[in-house]
């Protein structure tokens, strides 16, 4: 049983159908904001391992002893993203525009603070825009995404992996590498676990193997050098 | 003038019925469950719509089907006496009794309601709810109601019935008094001949949709045109099968064994009708003289006494009924499962269809 | 037939787990954290926000879903047509949508790319990402239940009580004032119960289409879900007011319909 972060659907299910055809492993995933997954280890819930889409996460839950020691297996780069088709962002300096709505998570998900990070590195004048210009605060990526995609929002803050997965329907601004805010997922076995070697193995193929494959095609980066 | 002239359709029921009733006069509806009596009164007042009806009041044509015209039930106005009362329950006596008036001012609605409860005894109530009164006290609030709306027509649809026998009678009288004084048609609904006859100048009976007789009480009780009219206005009915005997007569097989003859002609399965006291009781081996030409063997099953009279409730291959005076009910020593013999006249018997 | 000796204790026992596994969770939800930090962090900004927007978008909600809701369901109530049972039904449909579901119905619908987006963009009406949006929500979720309660409540009422009321002098809509509503009243107020209730815990079908932004359009609901992961005792702050509110809700529509229909039933 995996809990992992809602960024990280489309690569992980794929990394599970390459798992089943070797036998004796299956994977039963809960995607959900890594925020609420975090939250739910507290309360006493024991997947076997707990994927996030930061590293602060599963570095707090360590420290409270729930977690073994978090490995990174990938990098995600924040973009700003738009539904394809629309004409009113090209770039960053474009959310200062009048009228413009823009979606990103909530203070309490991994992408929101990545995004409350960028915002604060943004000269004065364009944050201030920015901040105002704030409509929404999803509790998980898939709802940035899905208010990009019904134009309800012009802008948000998402992962490049998820416009990837989106296949079309978005489009991104890349943000510059002096903004951009470091982002590390990673993933630790959690204590109590029964299958302590199956989800040991499943995490190195995080790092180097099928997993790791599965994110490079999504568009997940590799793990930072430790 | 009321007058009414209805073609309407009730499921498989076909109600075509045709009734006229003079202002100040009360028309009396019977007839067996069914028959469209209810409906009738619906149409009439308009809560339901009629398929083909020519309805006027005193000249103002309320429904005209053929001219597509038909006049709104708060148009018409009529006073309609539900069988259940039909009273607001969220609203007081003196509420619901005010619900129809037109007065503006509500100082002069509450007058006039507590005057009319006063009027049928129950002014105490006129703060009170329907739940918390008696059957008889909803009714004469139900009635108070109607007439405060200073109806066109009144209508009653078994005002009645759901009262127990005491309140039923003293209901009775005083709705009477109502009719006498009221200068608008009325028309009465009821299952009671008792009733009926003392309510209502004429009575129409609707039996299968149609109106199959009409006429003051005593010409019903005296020449009832279908079994139904027979035993609604009292009359002992027995069943059998009739053939032609000759010398103007007609034998009636009854149905169970015996045989009685009739006056008038008919063939096939009758209904045959006598009233209670046209029967004549003899012990049981008298021998009968006189011009009585029915006689049958039966046994006592009951001894009711009626005011003046007694009620003996007979077996012989049917039930029967007579009445007869207290002295001869001594004297013959009726008892019950005492045997005697019953008679009856030829020219009493009264056969009509089954 | 022989009584069962265990047959009256098993009813009991189901009784007591099916009473015990229900009320837990709710008393739980007071009972985990200590009362004083629970009553402190509803002093805060975020909670109050939401706490004030529930209240608002529900009452205006529950105001325009009576407003439209009982006149229709009369005429539901008292015109018989054959295409009737259908019209009903299609009116239950939102009850049993997937409040995700119903979000995305209503985006497919009212949203900027949906068929009424662009008469709403021209008549300068916005609902995504506004509070108008929350109450829009509100209503399309938990409509259905007053209608649907209305209906049964108007049907209710004796056809001779409005036929007495026509035949005394008084219209259609007179009667339907003074007579049918006020005898269907303990219906009409269990519905609305029934309504505010949904219509407050309503989460799904909001986020999707209004979004969730503190004091814009973020009900306390949604605040709970967003609060749950980085501050448990404020989830769990209101979640304890949410639920005080709605059980003294339905409390007050049980008394206030019980009170009125006993006076009814006492014949």
């Amino acid at each position: 049983m995996v809990f992992a972060a809602a960024s990280l659907k489309a690569p992980l299910e794929r990394y599970a159908a390459k798992l089943r055809s070797s036998p004796g492993v299956s994977v039963r995933y809960s995607f959900a904001g890594s925020g609420l997954l975090a939250a739910q280890i507290e309360e006493g819930l024991r997947p076997d391992v707990f994927a996030s889409a930061n590293l602060k996460l599963p570095r707090r839950l360590r420290s409270h002893g729930m977690v073994q020691t978090p490995v990174a297996f990938a990098t995600n780069r924040l973009v700003l993203a738009f539904a394809a088709g629309s004409s009113k962002i090209s770039s960053l300096g474009d959310l200062a525009r009048r009228g413009v709505a823009i979606a990103i998570g909530s203070a309490a998900v991994p992408v929101g603070e990545y995004a409350r990070i960028l915002i604060s590195r943004l000269p004065a004048r364009l944050r201030r825009a920015v901040l105002a210009g704030i409509r929404d605060e999803e509790p998980d990526v898939s709802g940035i995404v899905g208010k990009l995609s019904q134009r309800a929002v012009d802008a948000g803050f998402v992962y490049a992996s998820d416009v990837t997965a989106a296949g079309g329907a978005l489009r991104a601004v890349a943000i510059p590498a002096s903004l951009a805010p470091p982002v590390a997922y990673a993933a630790a076995v959690v204590n109590g676990t029964r299958q302590a070697a199956p989800a040991r193995a499943y995490i190195a193929g995080l790092v180097s193997g099928a997993g790791r494959r599965a994110l490079a095609q999504a568009g997940f980066l590799p793990a930072p050098a430790p | 003038m009321l007058r009414a002239e209805v073609s309407h359709e009730i499921g498989p029921l076909r109600l075509e019925a045709r009734l006229d009733v003079t202002r100040g006069r009360c028309l009396a509806l019977a007839g067996p469950s069914g028959a469209g009596k209810t409906t009738l009164l619906r149409l009439i007042a308009g809560t339901e719509a009629a398929q083909s009806a020519r309805i006027e009041c005193d000249g103002a044509v309320w429904v005209d089907t053929a001219r597509s015209l038909s006049w709104p039930p708060e148009r018409r106005r009529c006073g309609y006496v539900f069988q259940d009362y039909a009273l607001f329950p969220h609203l007081s006596a003196w509420r619901n009794v005010a619900y129809g008036m037109r007065e503006r001012s509500r100082r002069r609605r509450r007058e006039a309601a507590v005057a009319l409860l006063e009027r049928f005894g129950i002014a105490q109530l006129a703060e009170a709810r329907p739940a918390r009164m008696s059957g008889g006290e909803r009714q004469r609030v139900a009635l108070a109601r109607a007439l405060a709306a200073r109806p066109s027509v009144l209508l009653l649809d078994e005002p009645v019935a759901a009262l127990d026998a005491e309140s039923r009678g003293r209901a009775v009288r005083e709705l009477g008094q109502v009719l006498r004084e009221l200068e608008r048609p009325a028309v009465l609904v009821t299952h009671d001949f008792a009733d009926a006859s003392s309510l209502a100048e004429e009575i129409a009976v609707l039996e299968g949709g149609r109106v199959i007789q009409r006429g003051d009480a005593s010409a019903l009780a005296a020449t009832p045109n279908s079994a139904f009219v027979a035993d609604f206005t009292g009359a002992v009915v027995l069943r059998g099968n009739a053939r032609p005997a000759g010398d103007g007569l007609t034998a009636v097989e009854l149905d169970g064994g015996g045989m009685v003859f009739a006056t008038g002609s008919r063939t096939g399965p009758v209904a045959v009708s006598v009233y209670p006291w046209e029967i004549v009781l003899h012990p049981p081996g008298a021998r009968l003289e006189g011009s009585a030409q029915n006689v049958l063997a039966a046994t006592v099953t009951s001894v009711t006494e009626v005011a003046d009279r007694v009620r003996v409730g007979l077996q012989a291959c049917q039930p029967l009924v007579a009445e007869v005076t207290h002295a001869s009910a001594r004297s013959l020593a009726i008892a019950t499962g005492a045997r005697v013999r019953v008679s009856w006249k030829a020219t009493a018997t009264r056969l009509s269809e089954r | 037939m022989r009584a069962r000796p265990w047959f009256g204790p098993l009813l009991v026992a189901s009784l007591a787990l099916a009473f015990a596994f229900l009320v837990l969770p709710v008393v739980a939800i007071f009972v985990h954290t200590a009362p004083a930090k629970l009553v402190s962090s509803l002093g805060d900004r975020a909670s109050t926000d939401a706490l004030r927007l529930s209240l608002e978008t529900s009452t205006i909600a529950m105001v325009v879903v009576v407003a439209v809701g009982t006149p229709a369901a009369y005429w539901l109530a008292t015109r018989v047509f054959r295409a009737r049972a259908a019209l009903i039904t299609l009116l239950e449909l939102p009850l049993v949508l997937p409040p995700a579901v119903a979000g995305l119905g209503l985006l497919a619908a009212l949203g900027p790319d949906g068929i009424l987006g662009p008469a709403l963009a021209n008549a300068h009406v916005q609902l995504v990402l506004q509070t108008a949006g929350v109450v829009v929500a509100l209503c399309f979720v938990s409509g259905p239940l007053y209608l649907l309660q209305a209906q049964a409540a108007f049907g209710a009422v004796e056809r001779s009580l409005t036929d007495a009321s026509r035949t005394l002098g008084a219209g259609e809509a007179a009667t339907f004032a003074r007579v049918a509503v006020p005898v269907a009243l303990p219906g009409l107020l269990t519905g609305l119960g029934l309504a505010w209730a949904r219509a407050l815990g309503e989460f799904g079908a909001t986020l999707m289409f209004a979004g969730s932004l503190q004091g814009v359009t973020q009900t306390a609901p949604l605040a709970i879900y967003a609060q749950f992961a980085s501050d448990l005792p404020a989830a769990l702050a209101l979640s304890a007011v949410l639920v005080a509110f709605s059980a003294a809700l339905l409390v007050g529509v049980k008394l206030l319909s019980g009170s009125r229909s006993l006076g009814l039933a006492a014949r």
